[in-house]
């Protein structure tokens, strides 16, 4: 079977005054299936969010798609008219936002901001889009939801605004949901909670999700899969059983390692030496070489291609056993 | 810098306490963010304060800075209270408590190069140009920066580098409490744990005391000997690391344990 997004060498291009252009992707390759849930992880700077931008057609202006193409249902997203985008972009590809406040019309009461999309992409009659806009804050776990429909944005506290954003999100039960770092913003407790309500209500409704974060805890909490990005690439891919026992791409293992124990710890926990590269001052050869301890003379002038494994694949000359 | 005390040897936590806040209290309007907070750094430990937005964290770090005013209780650095001091009568302590915020690029000047910004904390010390130039290659080699971004502006640096300027800075008075609220939150996962393990070394080879506030429990019982937890303003339990974990008695701590397992 197909599937649902299908992501082919996807390519983009950034421009800076002073620097000139840079590739902050480089050839994205990424496959969600229906009702799959995928984990795009990387550091700031990786590409993750462009990646996730292109998907919604949404690249800024100083950016340029230059290659690949992002095959939705027999739809290249990345050539879609302005009016096209309208029938998918909140109705087929719903985004949940890292920052609610930001997402949400300040002046605008809930309830309306949820019937919006309700009246726009399923033309549902007034009163009917406000009867579900309360039923959907009802689904995201809003207590007395009748009532905080009429509520604004700043009457919410940050893991409520969250549960709206997601009820927005979901208003028009789409087939995709990005959400982007959808719990940075948010303490511990009621991130564990909000990434526990992300997953069931798109479980219970048969979409598929990506979610974008920076953190590998979090998306071996929920993901079925799980793609590792660095400087623009893809170096590592695959069901999170296997990803986060045996890692192949010394990035990964390493992210792994440095994970911080809930205990008391006389050793420090190893880390990744160096920074993440800018698109501008790529290395030669790997991008990861000068952080990574496996890496040979090979690495430094050769770009490892995409080796499938089994389940997956990796970006890697040298992959851990 | 043999003979100054930040750089002597090695030191374990002491009995003696440094820094003591007493029954500590600060309004905001109606909002009550410090409700009668009291705690004690020993010398030469790493005190985590554990807390969620609002918890007042951010507040108990200003306050014990005095980068705002308490409007109740007192803060005691090596038995002076230094909570009513004016300004002037403040200066010497200044030097002796340090702090670090979690937004390093709203404590460095962008107009400044690098170098400057280290060299007017030297200056405000009163040390010579030469000897503040051999301190800043020393710190920078110390904490793992290439002097190469001496001459650099922060927008051209990293989070992770800016945030280590910070810590240099910090340093170059040589204080006996650094007070670090939330220096790694801004930062990604893997520089994350290149600053906590630089905070560690500091730690180990300086004996520096240090109260580190995050809402990231992970992170400060990594660093912290003891433990707080803060509330809606409130201290609501401190204790050992080890007691903190495996027998916690707050239901709120409880609660921040089950969270942090996951």
């Amino acid at each position: 079977m197909n599937p649902l997004l299908q992501i082919r060498g996807l390519e983009i291009r950034f421009r800076r005054p002073d620097c000139g252009r840079a590739a902050v992707l480089r050839g994205v390759d990424l496959a969600i299936g229906r009702g799959e849930i995928v984990g795009l992880v990387g550091e700031s700077g990786s590409g993750k969010s462009q990646t996730a931008a292109a998907i919604l057609g949404l690249t800024p202006a100083n950016a340029q798609v230059t290659g690949g193409s992002a095959d939705f249902e027999g739809r290249d997203l990345l050539h879609l008219s302005p009016s096209e985008w309208q029938q998918i972009r909140g109705r087929r590809i719903a985004l949940v936002p890292q920052e609610a406040f930001g997402a949400l019309n300040p002046c605008l009461r809930i309830g309306s901001q949820i019937s919006e999309s309700l009246q726009a992409h399923l033309k549902l009659e007034g009163r009917e889009a406000r009867r579900r806009s309360v039923e959907l804050l009802d689904s995201v776990a809003i207590e007395r939801a009748d009532e905080v429909a009429g509520w604004f944005p700043h009457q919410l506290s940050g893991g409520m605004r969250q549960r709206v954003t997601i009820a927005i999100a979901l208003a028009c039960n789409p087939d995709l949901v990005l959400a982007d770092e959808p719990t940075t913003a948010l303490d511990a407790i009621t991130r564990v909670q909000i990434l526990d309500l992300l997953e069931r209500a798109v479980r219970s409704r048969g979409s598929a999700m990506l979610l974008i974060t920076h953190d590998l805890t979090q998306a071996r909490q929920i993901c079925d899969r799980v793609a590792v990005m660095y400087a623009g690439q893809i170096v590592e891919e695959g069901p999170v059983a296997k990803l986060y026992s045996q890692p192949s791409h010394p990035y990964t293992r390493g992210l792994l390692r440095a994970n911080l124990p809930l205990g008391v710890s006389a050793e420090l926990v190893s880390e990744i030496p160096g920074r993440s590269p800018s698109p501008w001052e790529l290395p030669p050869g790997c991008a990861f070489h000068p952080r990574c301890d496996r890496a040979g003379v090979d690495c430094r002038e050769q770009v490892p291609a995409w080796a499938a494994t089994g389940s997956g694949g990796h970006r890697c000359l040298h992959p851990c056993e | 810098m043999g003979r100054n005390r930040f750089w002597r040897a090695p030191l374990f936590a002491s009995m003696r306490v440094i820094l003591e806040a007493k029954a500590l209290t600060k309004r905001f309007g109606g909002l009550t963010a410090l409700r009668d907070v009291s705690l004690d750094l020993r010398e030469g430990e790493i005190l985590g304060l554990v807390g969620e937005s609002g918890s007042g964290k951010s507040t108990l770090a200003r306050v014990l800075t005095r980068l705002i005013e308490a409007d109740s209780g007192q803060i005691l650095f090596e038995g002076t209270d230094i909570a009513g001091l004016r300004e002037s009568q403040l200066r010497p302590f200044r030097r002796k408590i340090q702090f670090i915020f979690q937004d390093p690029d709203a404590a460095l000047n962008p107009r400044q190069k690098i170098r400057t910004t280290l060299w007017r904390a030297y200056q405000a010390g009163g040390v010579s140009r030469a000897k503040a130039e051999s301190g800043i290659s020393r710190l920078l080699e110390n904490l793992g920066v290439e002097s190469g971004i001496l001459d650099r502006y922060p927008a051209h640096l990293s989070g992770g580098q800016k945030q280590r300027i910070v810590i240099a800075r910090a340093l170059s008075t040589q204080p006996s409490v650094l007070i670090a609220d939330e220096p790694t939150a801004s930062l990604d996962a893997s520089i994350q744990v290149q600053v906590l393990n630089l905070l560690r070394r500091l730690h180990r080879d300086h004996g520096l005391s240090m109260i580190f506030i995050s809402h990231d429990l992970r992170a400060v019982t990594y660093l912290s000997g003891r433990i707080g937890v803060l509330r809606w303003g409130r201290l609501v339990e401190m204790g050992e690391r080890t007691s903190i974990l495996e027998n916690p008695q707050h239901p709120y701590t409880k609660e921040l344990l089950k969270n942090s397992r996951i």
